[in-house]
């Protein structure tokens, strides 16, 4: 009896300083915030729904959003000059640290396994599934938004998710233009793995993603530049309409952005200040003001690109320009002056030295002259030039060949002396031109790369090329297409195929 | 008899805090006031986890030979969101048998057997909010902006394990054998896995408990006292284990919603009945004497069953997994100078060696003395990626070359293990294969103390009641299949660069004692 009593003592002291239910529930409280946690705060916090939205664009210029913390793994910029080299129209100059060598030595088609292919797989389906978490908040891919607050969240969420499909097409489908094939997966709610879907399907979800984005920003007003609005959806959809050779809609898409008259071409000025203040230039449709808080360093386009911080183009590996491409640029061509020679390419002007450099470097162009971390200089992803020289394009190919000429020459009247040298052309000149002008306009953009895929180029490496001068590559050549990665193989188990 | 019962709270809070600011006023000034300007934006957080268990043991001895330990645990952990509560038992029983009259035994002094079986569960490996899908806060041009970080997984719980311990310990002819031997079987179950996804998905892994492991194994642990006079004495050591680790499930295939029948993990695949660690990588055939590449086996689904790999017949990449997917498959084998043509196949080598250990040497003579502490295993695989790093065919000056790279390929005709360097115009030269798996044998001496005890006589004299004169040596050497590689400083005896190896060192001292 004493020890029962001893034992209902003890269990009583025991549980009488047992804790309340709450003891063992811990959430994060800091940079990290739960999914639970935020369904409750964006009842009393209305900036949540843009929030979701906005880490898709915050994910466009961070480094590591590919899934490693490789130095070439910054989102949008890292794809562009992926691509750019991958159409040989940006060269590699050195390989003293060998970022990007895979891409001059033409290895990184040829090997599933390099994590190059990883990275930008990882990435842009990063974005896909982020639009994706905005799309099911609001009810899922086929919910229709009744308020202009939902409206825009989910034009912006499903634009974003056309952009990264978009995407998605170039860099790992070897010909675009067989439609048939099964080639990537289509998520269009945020669930688990599935199989490929049919190129065909991925146009024609693109094309609806984007004319649903469209109408639902018609009265949306961004706050700022990196928002996707109903012209920077046009864009894309201008762009989507293009791989598929669909002139007719390019024109119409195109002309719906250029005639109002928004967005003016950047002027002779303009093209040579910098590209790194995306609202100081009103013909920049889309882009990221970078600030100080975004703590850029080296692992960015800037870190490799710009010649006078402590970078990689300024220590020894310069992007440079094809020769063959700077040589067609006509001697008048204001273009021309966005490149020189540095020290890494004593053998032509071909270092992008006044197209791409920090803000703070002019009017001193000193080596050395600024930070390799905090940098705030912009990045911009779509400008209004590019859809004069598609006008012209899609125009050139249905044949009316006036209206090409005049959209062509809106840009080069800003270019070169004289343009008139376009007056003459015949349809097949002009469309060579259209692409030429397109190549060097948005030289280290990552334009061109769609230009050669759709329209069926041929990549003609240049006598300043490190590893294979001389070279010509056809379009749907695997060794310019990037593979679907080895971890897309191992663990999607709904995939198992190559494309 | 003995009960203890108990309730125990543990709560784990971190706060943290950072700014910084320059352009100090005074040079020496500790406040953030002192200076006037702000680098970059201060921060906080906190991170914090709970436990909550309550405790019940019991032990009960009988007549100083019998004895039972009971324990009953139940633990809650603020790391799991649904399942926050595990329950964990253990029951033990020894007997020293030697004790009973009836046991008379000619030359074994104790003899002592005991058994156990229990489980236990562990909370930690997951970082401290498994259970949540959570977001990044982060600045977008002074606007919030939230980027999915990591898929959680509300139904984590515990990961349980099963441990069956078996024992004997005793001591033989009056003391010149004494020792102990223990078999154990331990099952972990509910394990946690990372569970890789498909990256198209949007997110790369989730932690799940999923799959179960065996691991069963024999320890030992005997002294023999050879020499033990007032002058002298001889001992030695030995101590050693083998065990042996299989998968006695695999995780469920999420898709498909069964229990998955092969995984790669990393260089090693996973599949029922083998252990975690058997590489499955490409296995490595060699240099072509024509062409000077390195060649790998390739495996390609004969097609037109000539035995020659020819068009239209089906290269092999994962062989485990497509013998699963087409079990009717007719497979054949080439080599390839292709490394990703190349079939990455279970090459029946694992790092888990045969046995591995210790032993030791303890001797005096008057007042000398001297122990020496060795450390051994042997059986088993290492992958040597610093070797690989070494062999690498990167552009000149890239890396330092291992010495082996003067015996490469370099006429047509040279036979050589080492491929022709070409600055990487044979992609994936030096990939991951067989050609870097070493044998993971080693011995290596840990320790070794030798001693000299003054004479007490002497010492009195001089006010001290004690002095040791010694010299210590630690890590003095350690032999392996290639100079240069220490298989003791990782778990999978791997090597890499920006890895320390253990410091020779060697003291030399004198005690004293007053």
């Amino acid at each position: 009896m004493k020890t029962f009593k001893a034992l209902l003592l003890t269990a009583t002291t025991v549980f009488l300083f047992s804790c309340s239910e709450e003891f063992l529930d811990e959430i994060p409280r800091g940079s990290l915030i739960s999914s639970d946690e935020l369904g409750e705060v964006s009842k009393v916090n209305a900036e949540i729904g843009n929030a979701t939205v906005g880490g898709i664009y915050t994910t466009f210029y961070s480094s590591g959003v590919g899934g490693t913390t490789r130095h070439s793994d910054f989102g949008v910029k890292s794809n562009d000059m992926n691509m750019d080299m991958l159409s040989g129209d940006m060269i590699l100059g050195a390989k003293r640290y060998g970022w990007w060598r895979w891409n001059s030595e033409l290895t990184v088609g040829a090997d599933f396994v390099s994590t190059e292919n990883y990275i930008p797989w990882r990435f842009l389906y990063r974005v896909v599934n982020l639009a994706n978490l905005v799309i099911d908040g609001q009810g899922g891919t086929d919910a229709v938004p009744e308020t202009e607050a939902a409206k825009a969240l989910m034009g912006q969420a499903k634009a974003a998710r056309a952009w990264a499909y978009f995407n998605l097409v170039h860099l790992y489908v070897d010909d675009i233009h067989q439609r048939d094939q099964l080639v990537l997966p289509i998520y269009t709610s945020s669930t688990e793995n599935v199989g490929k879907s049919s190129l065909a399907e991925i146009y024609s979800l693109m094309e609806s993603d984007l004319t649903e984005a469209v109408s639902l920003l018609a009265n949306f007003q961004r706050t700022a530049k990196f928002e996707i609005n109903a012209d920077v959806a046009r864009g894309v959809l201008a762009y989507v309409y293009a791989a598929q050779n669909k002139w007719q809609q390019v024109k119409e898409t195109t002309e719906a952005i250029v005639l109002a008259g928004t967005y003016p071409i950047m002027d002779r000025d303009e093209v040579l200040a910098g590209f790194n203040a995306v609202n100081n230039h009103p013909g920049i449709m889309w882009g990221t003001d970078i600030t100080t808080d975004n703590g850029m360093n080296l692992l960015s386009f800037w870190g490799h690109i710009d010649y006078y911080s402590y970078s990689y183009a300024g220590v020894g590996d310069p992007k440079i320009i094809n020769s063959d491409l700077y040589d067609a640029m006509d001697e008048s061509d204001v273009r021309r002056n966005q490149f020189g020679t540095t020290l890494f390419t004593q053998n032509g002007p071909y270092a992008p030295i006044r197209k791409f450099y920090r803000e703070g470097a002019a009017p001193d162009f000193a080596r050395f002259s600024g930070p390799s971390s905090g940098f705030t200089s912009d990045l911009h992803y779509m400008r209004v030039a590019e859809f004069w020289l598609l006008h012209a394009e899609a125009t050139a190919e249905l044949g009316a060949l006036d209206a090409a000429k005049t959209s062509l020459k809106k840009v080069l009247d800003l270019r070169v002396d004289d343009a008139s040298y376009v007056d003459a052309l015949s349809q097949g000149e002009l469309l060579d031109e259209i692409y030429l002008q397109t190549r060097i306009e948005l030289w280290g953009e990552g334009k061109s790369y769609f230009a050669l895929k759709r329209r069926k180029g041929t990549v003609m490496l240049p006598a300043n090329h490190l590893d294979f001068p001389g070279r010509q590559i056809s379009h749907d050549d695997d060794l310019i297409t990037l593979e679907i990665p080895e971890a897309e193989i191992l663990y999607n188990p709904l995939l198992n195929e190559q494309n | 008899m003995d009960l203890f019962v108990n309730h125990l709270s543990q709560k784990y809070e971190n706060n943290f805090m950072s700014a910084a600011m320059t352009n100090l006023v005074r040079p020496d000034g500790l406040e953030l006031d002192n200076a006037v300007v702000l680098p970059y934006n201060p921060g906080s957080n906190t991170t914090a986890y709970s436990l909550e268990s309550y405790v019940g043991n019991l032990n009960l001895g009988l007549k100083d030979r019998y004895f039972l330990t009971a324990s009953f645990n139940r633990d809650g952990s603020s790391r799991f969101v649904n399942e926050k509560w595990g329950n964990f038992y253990a029951v033990g029983l020894s007997y020293v048998i030697s004790d009973e009259a009836f046991f008379n035994v000619n030359g074994i002094d104790y003899l002592k057997l005991r058994g156990s079986y229990g489980s236990i569960g562990e909370a930690r490996g997951n970082g401290f909010y498994p259970g949540f899908d959570l977001f990044s806060i982060q600045n977008l041009d002074d606007k919030v902006s939230l980027s999915f970080d990591t898929k959680g997984n509300k139904d984590l719980t515990w990961e349980r394990s099963d441990m069956l311990d078996l024992g004997l310990e005793f001591g033989l002819f009056s003391g010149v054998i004494d020792g102990e031997i223990g078999y154990y079987q331990k099952t972990i179950n509910d394990m946690f896995f990372s569970r890789r996804v498909g990256p198209s998905a949007g997110y790369a892994q989730l932690d799940v408990n999923d799959g179960s492991i065996m691991t069963s194994g024999v320890e030992f642990d005997i002294d023999f006292n050879i020499v033990n006079t007032r002058d002298a004495s001889l001992s030695i050591g030995v101590i050693g284990e083998s065990f042996a680790e299989e998968f006695k499930a695999l995780p469920l295939d999420p898709s498909t919603g069964l229990e998955q029948k092969f995984q790669v993990d990393g260089l090693y695949g996973w599949e029922t009945g083998r252990s975690r660690y058997e590489y499955y990588i490409r296995e490595y055939a060699g240099v072509d004497p024509q062409t000077g590449k390195a060649q790998w086996y390739m495996n390609f689904v004969d097609n037109d069953f000539d035995g020659e790999y020819t068009d239209g017949d089906e290269i092999v990449q994962s062989l485990t997994q497509y013998l699963l997917d087409n079990p009717e498959a007719t497979i054949a084998e080439t080599t390839t100078d292709v490394y990703n043509d190349a079939s990455r196949r279970f090459v029946d080598k694992t790092f888990i060696p045969d046995v591995r250990g210790a032993f030791r040497v303890n001797a005096s003579v008057k007042n000398f003395s001297l122990s020496v502490l060795f450390n051994y295993s042997l059986g088993g695989y290492i992958f040597d990626s610093g070797y690989q790093l070494l062999m690498d065919n990167e552009n000149p000056g890239n890396n330092a070359f291992h010495v082996d790279m003067r015996d490469r390929w370099q006429n047509v005709g040279d036979i050589t293990d080492v491929p022709i360097y070409d600055a990487n115009l044979q992609v994936n030269q030096n990939g991951s294969s067989t050609r870097f798996l070493t044998k993971g044998d080693y011995i290596a001496l840990n320790n070794v103390r030798f001693g000299y005890t003054l004479p007490s006589d002497f010492i009195n004299k001089v006010g001290f009641k004690r002095a040791d004169l010694f010299v210590t040596g630690d890590n003095l050497f350690v032999t392996s299949a290639r100079r240069g590689l220490n298989p003791t400083t990782s778990q999978t005896g791997g090597s890499n660069y920006y890895k320390y190896n253990p410091l020779s060192t060697l003291t030399l001292g004198i005690n004293l004692n007053l």
